[in-house]
Protein backbone atom coordinates (compact mmCIF):
# COMPACT_ATOMS: atom_id res chain seq x y z
CA UNK A 1 0.00 0.00 0.00
CA UNK A 2 1.38 3.34 -0.90
CA UNK A 3 2.06 6.10 1.64
CA UNK A 4 -0.74 8.73 1.52
CA UNK A 5 0.44 12.18 -0.19
CA UNK A 6 0.66 14.72 3.00
CA UNK A 7 -2.28 17.38 2.57
CA UNK A 8 -0.42 20.58 3.05
CA UNK A 9 1.54 19.17 -0.10
CA UNK A 10 -1.82 18.77 -1.55
CA UNK A 11 -2.63 22.53 -1.17
CA UNK A 12 0.39 23.99 -1.65
CA UNK A 13 -0.24 21.99 -5.61
CA UNK A 14 -3.89 23.22 -5.63
CA UNK A 15 -2.52 27.27 -5.09
CA UNK A 16 0.34 26.54 -7.06
CA UNK A 17 2.55 26.97 -4.06
CA UNK A 18 5.12 23.66 -4.61
CA UNK A 19 8.74 23.75 -6.68
CA UNK A 20 7.78 21.74 -10.26
CA UNK A 21 9.82 18.70 -9.02
CA UNK A 22 6.90 18.40 -6.39
CA UNK A 23 4.34 19.51 -8.45
CA UNK A 24 5.46 16.45 -11.08
CA UNK A 25 5.40 13.99 -8.23
CA UNK A 26 1.79 14.54 -7.03
CA UNK A 27 0.37 14.60 -10.51
CA UNK A 28 1.96 11.57 -10.85
CA UNK A 29 0.45 10.32 -8.19
CA UNK A 30 -2.72 11.51 -9.28
CA UNK A 31 -3.00 9.85 -12.02
CA UNK A 32 -2.39 6.59 -11.06
CA UNK A 33 -3.52 6.46 -7.60
CA UNK A 34 -7.37 7.07 -6.79
CA UNK A 35 -7.33 8.11 -3.18
CA UNK A 36 -4.96 11.20 -4.02
CA UNK A 37 -7.21 12.35 -6.87
CA UNK A 38 -10.05 12.12 -4.49
CA UNK A 39 -8.55 13.71 -1.91
CA UNK A 40 -6.92 16.84 -3.95
CA UNK A 41 -10.61 16.79 -5.48
CA UNK A 42 -12.02 17.47 -1.85
CA UNK A 43 -9.31 19.81 -0.48
CA UNK A 44 -10.23 22.13 -3.50
CA UNK A 45 -13.80 22.04 -2.26
CA UNK A 46 -12.45 22.46 1.29
CA UNK A 47 -10.26 24.97 0.24
CA UNK A 48 -13.25 27.03 -1.62
CA UNK A 49 -15.49 27.25 1.11
CA UNK A 50 -12.95 27.80 3.78
CA UNK A 51 -12.11 30.77 1.90
CA UNK A 52 -15.74 32.13 1.25
CA UNK A 53 -15.99 31.68 5.46
CA UNK A 54 -13.26 34.23 5.64
CA UNK A 55 -11.50 30.78 7.66
CA UNK A 56 -8.49 31.37 5.96
CA UNK A 57 -5.11 33.22 6.61
CA UNK A 58 -4.05 36.01 5.00
CA UNK A 59 -1.43 34.38 3.25
CA UNK A 60 -3.59 31.08 2.66
CA UNK A 61 -6.05 33.41 0.98
CA UNK A 62 -3.96 35.59 -1.30
CA UNK A 63 -2.27 32.43 -2.61
CA UNK A 64 -6.08 31.29 -3.86
CA UNK A 65 -6.67 34.70 -4.92
CA UNK A 66 -3.59 34.40 -7.47
CA UNK A 67 -4.52 30.52 -7.91
CA UNK A 68 -8.11 31.10 -8.75
CA UNK A 69 -8.06 34.22 -10.58
CA UNK A 70 -8.67 33.44 -14.04
CA UNK A 71 -11.00 30.64 -15.83
CA UNK A 72 -11.94 28.04 -15.57
CA UNK A 73 -10.08 28.05 -12.32
CA UNK A 74 -12.33 30.68 -11.15
CA UNK A 75 -15.51 29.65 -12.04
CA UNK A 76 -14.74 26.14 -10.37
CA UNK A 77 -14.52 28.33 -7.34
CA UNK A 78 -17.75 30.54 -7.62
CA UNK A 79 -19.42 27.79 -8.70
CA UNK A 80 -18.76 25.62 -5.78
CA UNK A 81 -18.88 28.60 -2.88
CA UNK A 82 -22.72 28.35 -4.61
CA UNK A 83 -23.28 25.18 -4.41
CA UNK A 84 -22.08 24.71 -1.03
CA UNK A 85 -24.57 27.38 0.14
CA UNK A 86 -27.42 26.00 -2.46
CA UNK A 87 -26.45 22.24 -0.93
CA UNK A 88 -26.47 23.61 2.87
CA UNK A 89 -30.08 25.24 2.46
CA UNK A 90 -31.19 21.91 0.45
CA UNK A 91 -30.10 20.24 3.38
CA UNK A 92 -32.23 21.74 6.07
CA UNK A 93 -35.01 18.56 5.55
CA UNK A 94 -33.07 15.67 5.77
CA UNK A 95 -31.56 16.46 9.14
CA UNK A 96 -34.99 17.95 10.23
CA UNK A 97 -37.48 14.87 9.18
CA UNK A 98 -37.77 13.50 12.88
CA UNK A 99 -38.53 16.68 13.90
CA UNK A 100 -42.06 15.03 13.84
CA UNK A 101 -40.86 12.81 16.52
CA UNK A 102 -42.83 12.90 19.56
CA UNK A 103 -41.93 15.28 22.44
CA UNK A 104 -41.46 12.44 25.44
CA UNK A 105 -38.71 10.10 23.27
CA UNK A 106 -37.26 13.69 22.61
CA UNK A 107 -36.82 14.29 26.02
CA UNK A 108 -35.25 11.07 26.61
CA UNK A 109 -32.91 11.32 24.11
CA UNK A 110 -31.74 15.39 23.38
CA UNK A 111 -28.93 16.18 25.67
CA UNK A 112 -28.39 18.99 25.40
CA UNK A 113 -31.50 19.81 23.23
CA UNK A 114 -30.64 19.72 18.99
CA UNK A 115 -27.47 17.74 18.72
CA UNK A 116 -28.44 14.14 19.57
CA UNK A 117 -31.54 14.61 17.63
CA UNK A 118 -29.11 15.73 14.57
CA UNK A 119 -27.60 12.91 14.56
CA UNK A 120 -30.64 10.25 14.91
CA UNK A 121 -32.13 12.66 11.80
CA UNK A 122 -29.43 11.55 9.78
CA UNK A 123 -29.45 8.45 10.86
CA UNK A 124 -32.73 7.75 10.08
CA UNK A 125 -32.58 9.65 6.46
CA UNK A 126 -29.85 7.39 5.53
CA UNK A 127 -31.19 4.08 6.59
CA UNK A 128 -34.15 5.26 3.95
CA UNK A 129 -31.75 6.42 1.39
CA UNK A 130 -29.69 3.04 1.50
CA UNK A 131 -33.16 1.17 1.03
CA UNK A 132 -33.84 3.45 -1.41
CA UNK A 133 -30.62 3.38 -3.53
CA UNK A 134 -30.69 -0.53 -2.77
CA UNK A 135 -33.43 -0.70 -5.13
CA UNK A 136 -32.12 1.49 -7.33
CA UNK A 137 -29.02 -0.42 -7.91
CA UNK A 138 -30.77 -3.49 -8.90
CA UNK A 139 -32.85 -1.79 -11.42
CA UNK A 140 -29.70 -0.42 -12.51
CA UNK A 141 -27.75 -3.72 -12.93
CA UNK A 142 -30.95 -5.22 -14.81
CA UNK A 143 -30.57 -2.25 -17.04
CA UNK A 144 -26.87 -2.46 -17.81
CA UNK A 145 -27.34 -6.22 -18.70
CA UNK A 146 -29.73 -5.03 -21.18
CA UNK A 147 -28.08 -2.61 -22.47
CA UNK A 148 -25.57 -3.47 -25.91
CA UNK A 149 -24.77 0.22 -27.53
CA UNK A 150 -21.41 0.67 -25.08
CA UNK A 151 -20.12 0.71 -28.31
CA UNK A 152 -21.29 3.35 -30.57
CA UNK A 153 -21.44 5.55 -27.66
CA UNK A 154 -17.96 5.68 -26.79
CA UNK A 155 -17.00 5.78 -30.42
CA UNK A 156 -19.06 9.38 -30.60
CA UNK A 157 -18.14 10.25 -27.20
CA UNK A 158 -14.19 10.27 -28.14
CA UNK A 159 -14.98 11.37 -31.69
CA UNK A 160 -17.26 14.88 -31.19
CA UNK A 161 -16.43 17.12 -28.08
CA UNK A 162 -20.16 18.05 -28.21
CA UNK A 163 -21.24 14.25 -28.20
CA UNK A 164 -18.95 13.37 -24.91
CA UNK A 165 -21.82 12.20 -22.60
CA UNK A 166 -20.95 8.34 -22.55
CA UNK A 167 -23.48 5.31 -23.11
CA UNK A 168 -23.22 4.82 -19.33
CA UNK A 169 -24.44 8.26 -18.65
CA UNK A 170 -27.25 7.78 -21.12
CA UNK A 171 -28.23 4.44 -19.61
CA UNK A 172 -28.05 6.48 -16.07
CA UNK A 173 -30.77 9.12 -17.43
CA UNK A 174 -32.83 6.08 -18.54
CA UNK A 175 -32.43 4.35 -15.03
CA UNK A 176 -33.40 7.97 -13.45
CA UNK A 177 -35.97 8.30 -15.65
CA UNK A 178 -37.51 4.05 -14.50
CA UNK A 179 -36.75 4.66 -11.24
CA UNK A 180 -38.67 8.15 -11.06
CA UNK A 181 -41.62 6.07 -12.56
CA UNK A 182 -41.50 3.26 -10.09
CA UNK A 183 -40.86 5.75 -7.40
CA UNK A 184 -43.89 7.64 -8.16
CA UNK A 185 -45.60 4.52 -8.13
CA UNK A 186 -45.22 3.48 -4.94
CA UNK A 187 -45.42 6.85 -3.66
CA UNK A 188 -41.86 6.70 -2.67
CA UNK A 189 -40.79 9.84 -4.26
CA UNK A 190 -41.96 12.16 -1.62
CA UNK A 191 -39.94 10.26 1.04
CA UNK A 192 -36.89 10.49 -0.76
CA UNK A 193 -37.13 14.18 -1.15
CA UNK A 194 -39.09 15.31 1.24
CA UNK A 195 -40.57 18.83 0.99
CA UNK A 196 -39.40 21.84 3.57
CA UNK A 197 -42.14 23.73 5.53
CA UNK A 198 -41.37 26.94 6.45
CA UNK A 199 -42.02 29.07 9.37
CA UNK A 200 -41.47 32.87 8.72
CA UNK A 201 -41.43 35.47 10.89
CA UNK A 202 -39.99 39.13 11.20
CA UNK A 203 -37.80 40.38 13.46
CA UNK A 204 -37.17 44.00 14.68
CA UNK A 205 -33.69 44.56 16.21
CA UNK A 206 -33.34 45.46 20.52
CA UNK A 207 -30.64 46.95 21.91
CA UNK A 208 -30.59 44.91 25.08
CA UNK A 209 -32.53 41.71 26.22
CA UNK A 210 -34.58 43.58 28.12
CA UNK A 211 -35.53 47.11 25.79
CA UNK A 212 -38.12 45.58 24.45
CA UNK A 213 -40.76 42.12 25.09
CA UNK A 214 -38.81 40.26 23.10
CA UNK A 215 -40.90 38.50 20.01
CA UNK A 216 -42.77 35.38 20.07
CA UNK A 217 -42.14 32.41 17.88
CA UNK A 218 -44.69 29.70 17.64
CA UNK A 219 -43.30 27.34 15.36
CA UNK A 220 -46.77 24.95 13.75
CA UNK A 221 -46.03 21.44 14.47
CA UNK A 222 -45.37 20.67 10.63
CA UNK A 223 -42.66 23.02 10.09
CA UNK A 224 -39.69 21.86 9.11
CA UNK A 225 -37.70 25.15 8.95
CA UNK A 226 -37.72 28.85 10.66
CA UNK A 227 -37.19 31.13 8.15
CA UNK A 228 -36.49 34.61 10.04
CA UNK A 229 -35.97 37.93 8.35
CA UNK A 230 -34.45 40.07 10.58
CA UNK A 231 -35.29 43.70 9.79
CA UNK A 232 -32.66 46.24 9.86
CA UNK A 233 -32.53 49.54 11.83
CA UNK A 234 -29.63 50.99 9.77
CA UNK A 235 -28.58 51.85 6.44
CA UNK A 236 -26.45 48.35 5.41
CA UNK A 237 -22.62 49.34 4.83
CA UNK A 238 -21.64 45.96 5.33
CA UNK A 239 -20.20 43.99 2.40
CA UNK A 240 -22.17 40.59 4.57
CA UNK A 241 -23.20 39.60 7.71
CA UNK A 242 -22.68 36.66 9.68
CA UNK A 243 -25.23 35.92 12.06
CA UNK A 244 -25.15 33.38 15.43
CA UNK A 245 -27.89 32.11 17.22
CA UNK A 246 -26.98 31.74 21.14
CA UNK A 247 -29.48 30.40 24.14
CA UNK A 248 -30.19 32.64 27.02
CA UNK A 249 -27.10 31.27 28.60
CA UNK A 250 -25.30 32.07 25.85
CA UNK A 251 -24.56 29.03 24.17
CA UNK A 252 -23.78 28.96 20.68
CA UNK A 253 -26.34 26.88 18.82
CA UNK A 254 -25.76 28.20 14.74
CA UNK A 255 -23.87 30.10 12.77
CA UNK A 256 -23.69 31.10 9.49
CA UNK A 257 -21.98 33.61 7.52
CA UNK A 258 -22.01 35.90 4.43
CA UNK A 259 -25.63 36.18 4.76
CA UNK A 260 -26.53 39.54 2.29
CA UNK A 261 -28.77 42.11 3.58
CA UNK A 262 -31.87 42.42 1.08
CA UNK A 263 -33.96 45.91 0.54
CA UNK A 264 -37.72 46.09 1.37
CA UNK A 265 -40.19 48.25 1.20
CA UNK A 266 -39.56 49.46 4.98
CA UNK A 267 -35.72 49.56 4.28
CA UNK A 268 -33.66 46.61 4.17
CA UNK A 269 -33.44 42.98 5.94
CA UNK A 270 -31.33 39.84 5.84
CA UNK A 271 -32.98 36.23 6.03
CA UNK A 272 -32.12 33.51 7.43
CA UNK A 273 -33.62 29.76 7.62
CA UNK A 274 -32.96 27.72 11.11
CA UNK A 275 -33.99 24.24 11.50
CA UNK A 276 -36.71 24.08 13.91
CA UNK A 277 -35.35 20.64 15.82
CA UNK A 278 -32.43 23.28 16.63
CA UNK A 279 -34.87 25.69 18.69
CA UNK A 280 -36.81 24.21 22.03
CA UNK A 281 -39.22 26.40 24.16
CA UNK A 282 -36.69 29.18 25.50
CA UNK A 283 -35.48 32.67 25.11
CA UNK A 284 -32.78 33.31 22.36
CA UNK A 285 -30.72 35.93 21.15
CA UNK A 286 -29.37 36.03 17.43
CA UNK A 287 -26.76 38.36 17.08
CA UNK A 288 -26.08 40.10 14.03
CA UNK A 289 -22.53 41.46 12.73
CA UNK A 290 -21.32 42.99 9.67
CA UNK A 291 -17.98 42.57 8.02
CA UNK A 292 -15.80 45.54 7.18
CA UNK A 293 -13.22 46.02 4.96
CA UNK A 294 -10.50 43.63 5.76
CA UNK A 295 -12.74 41.09 6.98
CA UNK A 296 -13.37 42.21 10.22
CA UNK A 297 -16.50 42.13 12.05
CA UNK A 298 -18.23 44.81 13.83
CA UNK A 299 -22.07 43.89 15.76
CA UNK A 300 -24.65 45.68 13.94
CA UNK A 301 -28.12 43.99 15.58
CA UNK A 302 -29.27 41.96 18.01
CA UNK A 303 -32.43 40.00 18.25
CA UNK A 304 -34.48 38.53 20.95
CA UNK A 305 -37.47 36.09 21.09
CA UNK A 306 -38.89 33.22 22.80
CA UNK A 307 -39.62 29.92 21.06
CA UNK A 308 -43.02 28.68 22.75
CA UNK A 309 -44.83 25.40 21.02
CA UNK B 1 11.08 3.95 -39.53
CA UNK B 2 11.52 6.57 -42.40
CA UNK B 3 12.70 10.03 -42.04
CA UNK B 4 11.92 12.19 -39.10
CA UNK B 5 10.31 14.42 -42.18
CA UNK B 6 8.46 11.55 -43.25
CA UNK B 7 7.09 10.66 -39.54
CA UNK B 8 6.08 14.31 -39.53
CA UNK B 9 4.21 14.09 -42.43
CA UNK B 10 2.53 11.02 -40.76
CA UNK B 11 1.26 12.26 -37.68
CA UNK B 12 -0.03 15.27 -39.46
CA UNK B 13 -1.86 13.23 -42.16
CA UNK B 14 -3.34 11.13 -39.14
CA UNK B 15 -6.80 10.78 -38.46
CA UNK B 16 -8.95 9.26 -35.71
CA UNK B 17 -10.37 5.74 -36.96
CA UNK B 18 -12.88 3.37 -35.66
CA UNK B 19 -9.85 1.03 -35.80
CA UNK B 20 -7.58 3.42 -34.09
CA UNK B 21 -10.00 3.84 -31.49
CA UNK B 22 -10.59 0.19 -30.79
CA UNK B 23 -7.23 -0.79 -30.57
CA UNK B 24 -6.59 2.23 -27.75
CA UNK B 25 -9.85 0.85 -25.62
CA UNK B 26 -8.58 -2.42 -26.44
CA UNK B 27 -5.55 -1.51 -24.46
CA UNK B 28 -6.89 0.16 -21.37
CA UNK B 29 -8.77 -3.17 -20.85
CA UNK B 30 -10.48 -6.26 -22.45
CA UNK B 31 -13.77 -6.06 -21.05
CA UNK B 32 -15.76 -3.04 -22.92
CA UNK B 33 -17.43 -1.83 -19.98
CA UNK B 34 -14.21 -1.86 -18.31
CA UNK B 35 -12.17 0.18 -20.97
CA UNK B 36 -15.12 2.71 -20.92
CA UNK B 37 -15.07 3.48 -16.97
CA UNK B 38 -10.93 3.27 -17.76
CA UNK B 39 -11.01 6.22 -20.43
CA UNK B 40 -13.86 8.43 -18.56
CA UNK B 41 -10.99 7.68 -15.67
CA UNK B 42 -8.39 8.95 -17.25
CA UNK B 43 -10.49 12.14 -19.18
CA UNK B 44 -11.04 13.04 -15.37
CA UNK B 45 -7.54 12.80 -14.68
CA UNK B 46 -6.57 15.22 -17.71
CA UNK B 47 -9.23 17.81 -16.95
CA UNK B 48 -8.17 18.77 -13.79
CA UNK B 49 -4.34 18.52 -14.61
CA UNK B 50 -4.73 20.88 -17.60
CA UNK B 51 -7.41 22.97 -15.08
CA UNK B 52 -5.16 22.65 -11.96
CA UNK B 53 -1.98 23.90 -14.40
CA UNK B 54 -3.81 27.41 -15.77
CA UNK B 55 -5.17 25.98 -18.66
CA UNK B 56 -7.89 28.09 -20.78
CA UNK B 57 -9.18 25.05 -22.23
CA UNK B 58 -8.74 21.76 -20.13
CA UNK B 59 -11.13 19.88 -22.74
CA UNK B 60 -9.42 21.01 -25.59
CA UNK B 61 -5.87 20.14 -24.25
CA UNK B 62 -7.53 16.75 -22.63
CA UNK B 63 -8.99 15.83 -26.12
CA UNK B 64 -5.52 16.37 -27.68
CA UNK B 65 -3.71 14.33 -25.00
CA UNK B 66 -6.07 11.36 -25.87
CA UNK B 67 -6.03 11.96 -29.39
CA UNK B 68 -2.10 11.80 -29.35
CA UNK B 69 -2.24 8.30 -27.47
CA UNK B 70 -4.68 6.87 -29.51
CA UNK B 71 -2.27 7.54 -32.72
CA UNK B 72 0.72 6.67 -31.02
CA UNK B 73 -1.03 2.77 -30.04
CA UNK B 74 -2.10 3.12 -33.72
CA UNK B 75 1.44 3.37 -34.82
CA UNK B 76 2.08 0.33 -32.88
CA UNK B 77 2.96 1.50 -29.42
CA UNK B 78 2.77 -1.09 -26.35
CA UNK B 79 1.62 1.00 -23.13
CA UNK B 80 2.37 -1.27 -20.26
CA UNK B 81 0.36 1.76 -18.04
CA UNK B 82 -1.79 4.14 -20.06
CA UNK B 83 -2.43 6.60 -17.55
CA UNK B 84 1.21 7.40 -17.14
CA UNK B 85 1.78 7.77 -20.26
CA UNK B 86 -1.30 9.76 -20.80
CA UNK B 87 0.29 12.12 -17.95
CA UNK B 88 3.43 12.10 -20.09
CA UNK B 89 1.99 13.71 -22.98
CA UNK B 90 -0.22 15.59 -21.49
CA UNK B 91 2.86 17.41 -19.97
CA UNK B 92 3.74 18.23 -23.75
CA UNK B 93 0.30 19.48 -24.95
CA UNK B 94 0.35 21.44 -21.77
CA UNK B 95 3.76 23.13 -22.66
CA UNK B 96 2.76 23.61 -26.14
CA UNK B 97 -0.51 25.27 -25.08
CA UNK B 98 1.21 27.61 -22.70
CA UNK B 99 3.96 28.73 -25.21
CA UNK B 100 1.17 29.27 -27.65
CA UNK B 101 -1.05 31.58 -25.22
CA UNK B 102 1.96 33.23 -23.62
CA UNK B 103 2.09 36.30 -25.38
CA UNK B 104 -1.38 36.32 -25.17
CA UNK B 105 -1.11 36.08 -21.30
CA UNK B 106 1.54 38.57 -20.94
CA UNK B 107 -1.09 41.40 -22.87
CA UNK B 108 -3.66 40.26 -20.90
CA UNK B 109 -2.08 40.48 -17.69
CA UNK B 110 -0.92 43.82 -18.42
CA UNK B 111 -4.24 44.89 -18.94
CA UNK B 112 -5.72 43.61 -15.74
CA UNK B 113 -3.83 42.16 -12.40
CA UNK B 114 -4.50 38.69 -12.48
CA UNK B 115 -6.49 38.01 -9.02
CA UNK B 116 -9.51 37.63 -7.19
CA UNK B 117 -10.91 39.64 -3.81
CA UNK B 118 -13.18 38.05 -1.58
CA UNK B 119 -16.15 40.54 -2.41
CA UNK B 120 -15.63 39.95 -6.33
CA UNK B 121 -15.88 36.30 -5.34
CA UNK B 122 -18.58 37.07 -2.95
CA UNK B 123 -20.36 38.85 -5.00
CA UNK B 124 -20.46 36.62 -8.47
CA UNK B 125 -21.49 34.03 -5.86
CA UNK B 126 -24.95 36.29 -4.80
CA UNK B 127 -25.33 36.65 -8.56
CA UNK B 128 -25.27 32.79 -9.08
CA UNK B 129 -27.20 31.33 -6.24
CA UNK B 130 -31.10 32.18 -7.75
CA UNK B 131 -29.76 30.88 -10.93
CA UNK B 132 -28.51 27.64 -9.37
CA UNK B 133 -31.25 27.05 -7.01
CA UNK B 134 -33.62 27.12 -9.95
CA UNK B 135 -31.03 25.23 -11.81
CA UNK B 136 -30.82 22.57 -9.12
CA UNK B 137 -34.66 22.57 -9.38
CA UNK B 138 -34.39 21.35 -12.90
CA UNK B 139 -32.78 18.24 -11.98
CA UNK B 140 -34.57 15.10 -11.82
CA UNK B 141 -35.27 14.13 -7.77
CA UNK B 142 -32.17 11.51 -7.73
CA UNK B 143 -29.97 13.60 -9.44
CA UNK B 144 -30.91 16.02 -6.53
CA UNK B 145 -30.35 13.98 -4.03
CA UNK B 146 -26.93 12.61 -5.69
CA UNK B 147 -25.15 15.84 -5.57
CA UNK B 148 -26.56 16.42 -2.29
CA UNK B 149 -25.34 13.44 -1.08
CA UNK B 150 -21.88 13.85 -2.56
CA UNK B 151 -21.44 16.95 -1.09
CA UNK B 152 -22.77 16.21 1.84
CA UNK B 153 -20.69 14.99 4.54
CA UNK B 154 -18.12 16.84 6.57
CA UNK B 155 -14.30 16.51 5.60
CA UNK B 156 -13.15 14.17 8.57
CA UNK B 157 -15.99 12.10 7.00
CA UNK B 158 -16.49 12.65 3.03
CA UNK B 159 -14.42 9.90 1.37
CA UNK B 160 -16.12 7.19 3.55
CA UNK B 161 -19.30 8.59 2.88
CA UNK B 162 -18.79 8.14 -0.74
CA UNK B 163 -17.59 5.45 -0.22
CA UNK B 164 -21.02 4.43 0.92
CA UNK B 165 -23.02 6.33 -1.40
CA UNK B 166 -21.66 4.55 -4.32
CA UNK B 167 -21.71 1.11 -2.99
CA UNK B 168 -25.60 1.68 -1.71
CA UNK B 169 -26.21 2.81 -5.77
CA UNK B 170 -24.02 -0.35 -6.91
CA UNK B 171 -20.92 1.75 -8.64
CA UNK B 172 -17.51 2.62 -8.19
CA UNK B 173 -15.86 5.37 -5.88
CA UNK B 174 -14.18 7.04 -9.67
CA UNK B 175 -18.14 6.35 -11.17
CA UNK B 176 -20.10 7.99 -8.90
CA UNK B 177 -17.24 11.24 -8.64
CA UNK B 178 -17.42 11.27 -12.44
CA UNK B 179 -21.18 11.49 -12.57
CA UNK B 180 -21.15 14.45 -9.73
CA UNK B 181 -18.51 15.98 -11.72
CA UNK B 182 -20.68 15.66 -14.66
CA UNK B 183 -24.01 16.90 -12.74
CA UNK B 184 -21.86 20.09 -11.51
CA UNK B 185 -20.63 20.59 -15.00
CA UNK B 186 -24.48 20.71 -16.16
CA UNK B 187 -25.42 23.07 -13.49
CA UNK B 188 -22.48 25.37 -14.07
CA UNK B 189 -23.58 25.64 -17.90
CA UNK B 190 -27.10 25.77 -16.88
CA UNK B 191 -26.10 28.95 -14.06
CA UNK B 192 -24.21 30.70 -17.77
CA UNK B 193 -27.19 30.40 -19.82
CA UNK B 194 -29.70 31.54 -17.02
CA UNK B 195 -27.09 34.61 -15.93
CA UNK B 196 -27.00 35.41 -19.87
CA UNK B 197 -30.57 35.54 -20.26
CA UNK B 198 -30.75 37.86 -16.89
CA UNK B 199 -28.31 40.10 -18.92
CA UNK B 200 -30.47 40.40 -21.73
CA UNK B 201 -32.70 43.27 -21.64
Amino acid sequence: MRTPVDDRLLVQYLVGDCPEEERERVEERFFTDEETFERLCELEEDLAWRYARGELNATEREQVERAYAAPPRRDRLILTIALGRVLAEAATPTVRTPARVPGWKRWLSLEPAGARFVLAAACAALVIGLVLQRQQAGELRATLARSSDDSASLRRQVEGASRRASESERRIAALTEQVARAQTAAGESTAAAPKLTFATFVLTPGRTRSAREPARIAPPPNADTLRLQLNLDFEPAYSSFKAELRTSAGDLLWSQDRLQARKTADGASVSLTIPVALVGDGEYELLLQGHLRGNTLEDAASYYFTVTR
Amino acid sequence: MGSPRESAVRRRDWQLSKRALETFLASLDRDRNVAAERYEHIRARLLRFFEWRGCGFPDECADETITRVIRKIDEGATLQDPASYCYGVARLVLLEALKTREKEREALAQMQPLSVDVDDVQRDVEERLECLRSCMKRLPADQQTLIAEYYRHDPGSRIEGRKQLAASIGIGLNALRIRAHRLSATLGSCVGHCLEQEERP
